[in-house]
């Protein structure tokens, strides 16, 4: 597979946080925790490695089927960053426009 | 004869005019994708169209692009009414977080010599008093009920034979 390097029991994907955030790494390698266990070392320049291990109760899963996936939602949490960072302002205004009249929203007259 | 017009795409809208709006999504399988927004109005889409969504590189002459506007994914100049709906929509469709609960459940014993199928609690023979509630525990619960903002509209005792703890319901009542 591209851009993996093996290293005994380990694969390592190196990733650009240039191009993807932390936080999407994180939020993909969290979603993968049943799967393979993650590691996230970082290396120079923005770089970020990511170590799949198999080892144990994760031998079973096909590390490229695994790796190829990861990619995919990585791709899919970049998405939805842009989502957020885009619509934030105007979610948390239709809530609060939406709860206005409960009492859900403090009353700062009194 | 040359036309005076020129082409389609000369006149249609510049990218990114439009505004996402807000929305989540999750992939059913490897290729299709479903989107939902704040409402609960939603889509299935090629995860390639999703792309497209979300980098504004949609068409606007597109029918997904009108799907989506109509379903409030998205807004453009020409209808800026979009957070107005979904604000109205949301708060019909989430009234009841706003209105705190109103239902409150009172399982004054365990005892009961009857077996309803609806009933969660797990039933007690009549000689296993240790599960009855007592006065000062109704009187705490009746406490907590009407510290919810909203009104108590019903109070139901469960799981009780009537016969057996007749006083505490009473109570209650």
């Amino acid at each position: 597979m591209n851009g993996v390097v093996r290293e005994r029991d380990n694969f390592v994907l190196s990733v650009d946080t240039r191009l993807y955030s932390l936080e999407a790494l994180k939020k993909t390698a969290y979603k993968f925790a049943a799967v393979t266990s993650i590691i996230l070392q970082p290396k120079t320049d923005g770089v970020v490695s990511v170590l799949f291990n198999f080892a144990g109760a994760h031998g079973k899963n096909d590390p490229e089927r695994v790796i190829s996936d990861f990619c995919n939602e990585l791709l899919d949490q970049d998405l939805r960053e842009i989502i957020k960072r885009e619509t934030t302002p105007v979610r948390n205004l239709i809530l609060a426009h939406a709860f206005s009249r409960s009492s859900l929203v403090e009353n700062n007259e009194t | 004869m040359a036309s005076v017009f020129k082409n389609e795409e000369f006149y249609l809208p510049t990218e990114h005019a439009y505004s996402l709006l807000p929305f989540r999504f999750i992939n059913l399988d490897t290729k299709r994708y479903v989107v939902v927004n704040e409402v609960g109005e939603w889509r299935v889409l090629p995860r390639a169209d999703l792309e497209l969504v979300v980098r504004k590189r949609l068409p606007q002459n597109s029918p997904l692009y009108n799907a989506l506007k109509a379903s409030h994914f998205l807004e453009d100049k020409d209808s800026d009414v979009a957070p107005d709906l979904l604000t109205l929509k949301l708060r019909s469709k989430r009234e009841r977080i706003a209105q705190f609960t109103s239902l409150h459940m009172f399982v004054v014993t365990l005892r009961c010599n009857h077996s309803c199928q609806y009933c969660q609690v797990s039933r007690q023979s009549e000689d296993r008093s240790a599960y009855d509630m007592t006065t000062s525990m109704a009187d705490r619960a009746l406490d907590f009920t009407f510290r919810s903002p909203s009104p108590p509209s019903k109070l139901n005792s469960k799981a009780e034979n009537p016969f057996l703890i007749s006083t505490l319901s009473n109570t209650l009542s």
